[in-house]
């Protein structure tokens, strides 16, 4: 994976609470389909209306065009464990999404793809939404390693990550090689439990 | 600091030596800790279907890995598939080289399917505990957030995303941040006619879609002691929109009869072993969650959602509320919009709202209990006319067992249409979908935008209401037809 350096690009809002992975990709854009054409899909139902006209949601204003960061509500991302949500993210160009709360499993699928998913309060949020919208030009900065946003009027805020992802993101670590480096920790583990619940390993036996 | 990093430390209430039910679990099958708050967990069962298994196999083959435990890995087609009568892997033709990947996969990469024509096929989280596969202690995953439903039988479940199935295919491990517990008790009893679907949608009204973030959930108190594993099953279901990835019952005689003689469930000795072992799981007397959450189950009454998430829900007798008094800018937009995609006005009363289809079904609701619930409502009554009622039972199993005892026959004559097992309008990827601007009420989980079909209009129920709604026309509280 690519290593995760500074963001300095538009930051676009999605400000609403509980934006499920259904909105963000629906279903029929998750089949048949291959990176880096996911960005199709993105938003589909809130970008088009029922005869493919255009609709004045966010991502259509011209203010918010190549966006690199997202803005969103609580519980953003909730829902279906479809990872091709973060690929529609990721092929439409955002690095980055902030918002007062995750769903879970989008929150994780995130980091599975060089993405950062920065949680503020929901007071931070909502001013940066605020000044997003009222900014001639919404850009902003997110610095990984001093872990600091940069609003579009130029003030900083702090966030937290956790260290162990945050160090997986700055240099861009496969997980499944890192845990294949501990294959004999592994066989070590199964060969102890085999013993202990031999029923898990042998099913319907 | 970030909050959910924060959240996700593990805060000891508990006196030393008294654990919770999960932390027993996620004890065993801890290989290594790896700071942080991460540990790299052993994984006992993975199940697949078609839609999320596909790029995982893909990366095997690309990369010349194999699965680390064949044996550990299951699999049945069901998002896609067909439910019309006599569908085949053809039926749908944009979807047919799913199906039968899958079928070539199995036999190359050696993991067990459950194939179309098989009467064992079916929703993957409906036949993991049909099957034995899921098991009280055990860790299950899949590429699929209700993944958390089979924490019904006291398994440590959860969805998993496409890169994490790779990872669990190559390695037969998952990376995982320990989350805190909550621990929510039902007490006293449910009211007569009140389903555990009432009771989870009850709560999501209650405490948020959000409120389970960062939490393994356990459900506990005597309302929830006194459902049978079925009820469980649909009320772990619906864990993840509470926001939890992670919902279970601890498991008890009732588990362990339901689980004896299942086709891979341990046998004889074993199995005997294996209870001894799960006896030891239930959380000790004097153990304390990180949060800890009561519940009155007895002021429970049939619930149906009005908005677009799950946590836009009110009681059948009460009314859709007024955006105005929503606690948050965030809230109040979220509101506005659902009300205009659903086309309702604050103030009316949600009973009475003339709908156009009533689907029973999906991985929350479609196993026999849920099939008998339905039944048990349209015995000799007629779905009204205008409405379409479908009935999708969850395996072929359950299509077998409704039809030997006359449950299927029941809602036949009632005017449903009975279908094959799979996902069908719950997902809508296949011909069952629900059209723009076509209301329906649903048995499933999610009632998001464009969930059913593009424009689709979804309240979500209980069997009993959904059949009582097909029934009247309307959103109709089952304890009125049944009088
Ligand atoms: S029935 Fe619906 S919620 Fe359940 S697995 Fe299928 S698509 Fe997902």
């Amino acid at each position: 994976m690519e290593p995760f350096l500074k963001i300095d690009g538009v930051a676009v809002p999605v400000w609403r609470a509980n934006v499920d992975t259904d909105a963000i990709i629906p279903i029929a854009f998750c089949v048949n389909r291959k990176r880096p054409h996911f960005d199709e899909g993105l938003f589909h139902r809130w970008r088009f209306d029922e005869n493919g006209e255009s609709t004045n949601f966010t991502l259509n204003d011209k203010r918010y065009s190549d966006p690199k960061i997202m803005i969103g509500g609580n519980n953003f991302g909730c829902g279906s464990s479809r990872e091709m949500a973060v690929w529609a993210l990721v092929d439409y160009g955002i690095r980055s999404v902030i918002a007062p709360s995750f769903g879970e499993i989008f929150f994780n699928n995130c980091f599975q793809n060089g993405v950062l998913p920065i949680q503020l309060l929901e007071k931070e949020v909502e001013d940066l939404v605020r000044e997003v919208e009222t900014s001639e030009n919404p850009l902003m900065t997110i610095d990984l390693e001093e872990q600091k946003i940069g609003s579009p009027a130029g003030n900083h805020i702090a966030f937290d990550v956790n260290g162990l992802r945050k160090n997986a993101l700055l240099l861009g670590l496969d997980p499944i090689e890192a845990t294949l480096s501990q294959s004999d920790a592994i066989d070590a583990f199964q060969k102890k439990d085999r013993a202990t619940r031999p029923w898990i390993y042998s099913p319907g036996e | 600091m970030e909050l959910r990093e924060r959240l996700g430390r593990k805060r000891m209430t508990s006196p030393p030596g008294k654990k919770m039910f999960f932390d027993k679990v996620w004890d065993v099958h801890r290989i290594i800790d790896l700071g942080d708050g991460f540990d790299l967990l052993h994984v006992d069962r993975h199940v697949m279907h078609e839609i999320t298994s596909t790029d995982g196999i893909e990366f095997l083959d690309n990369t010349g890995r194999t699965l680390r435990n064949a044996d550990l890995n299951f699999a049945t087609p069901d998002h896609v598939v067909s439910t019309a009568p006599n569908r085949k892997s053809d039926s749908i033709p944009q979807f047919t080289h799913m199906i039968t990947s899958m079928r070539d996969n199995s036999k190359k990469h050696g993991f067990t399917l459950f194939d179309l024509g098989d009467e064992r096929q079916g929703i993957v989280h409906v036949i993991a505990p049909e099957q034995g596969i899921a098991l009280p202690g055990a860790t299950l995953v899949c590429g699929d957030s209700h993944t958390c439903t089979v924490g019904g039988v006291g398994a440590l479940s959860w969805g998993i995303g496409t890169s994490e199935v790779k990872h669990v295919m190559a390695t037969q491990t998952i990376v995982q941040r320990r989350p805190k517990t909550l621990r929510i008790s039902f007490d006293n009893s449910l009211s007569k006619n009140i389903s555990s679907k009432d009771m989870i949608l009850y709560l999501i009204g209650r405490l948020g879609a959000a409120s389970g973030d960062g939490y393994a959930v356990e459900y506990a108190g005597p309302a929830v002691k006194s459902l049978d594993v079925e009820a469980r099953l649909t009320l772990c279901n619906l864990s993840i929109e509470l926001g939890a990835k992670i919902g279970q019952v601890a498991p008890d005689d009732t588990t362990y009869e339901y689980l004896n003689d299942r086709p891979f469930s341990p046998k004889g000795g074993l199995f005997d072993q294996a209870v001894r072992h799960w006896r030891t799981l239930p959380s000790d007397e004097g153990a304390a969650a990180d949060k800890e959450v009561s519940i009155d189950a007895s002021a429970i009454q049939p619930q149906v959602t009005w908005g677009t998430s799950p946590e836009h829900v009110v009681g059948i007798n009460e009314t859709i509320p007024d955006p105005k008094s929503a606690d948050s800018d965030v809230k109040k937009r979220a509101w506005e919009a659902a009300l205009k995609y659903m086309d309702l006005e604050p103030g009316k009363p949600i009973s009475k709202t003339p709908i156009d289809i009533v689907f029973i079904g999906s991985c929350t609701n479609s196993r026999l209990s849920d099939i008998h619930a339905a039944a048990d409502v349209a015995e000799g009554k007629k779905v009204a006319k205008g409405v379409r009622g479908l009935v999708v039972p969850g395996s072929g199993l359950v299509k077998k067992a409704a039809e030997f005892d006359g449950s299927a026959e029941i809602l036949r004559n009632a005017g449903f249409e009975w279908r094959e097992p799979g996902c069908s309008m719950c997902v809508a990827m296949n011909d069952d979908v629900v059209a723009s601007g076509k209301r329906t009420v649903s048995t499933s989980n999610r009632n998001f935008e464009g969930r059913q079909g593009d424009g689709a209009r979804t309240h979500l129920a209980s069997p009993a209401t959904a059949a009582a709604s097909a029934i009247a026309g309307f959103i109709c509280d089952p304890r009125q037809l049944k009088s």
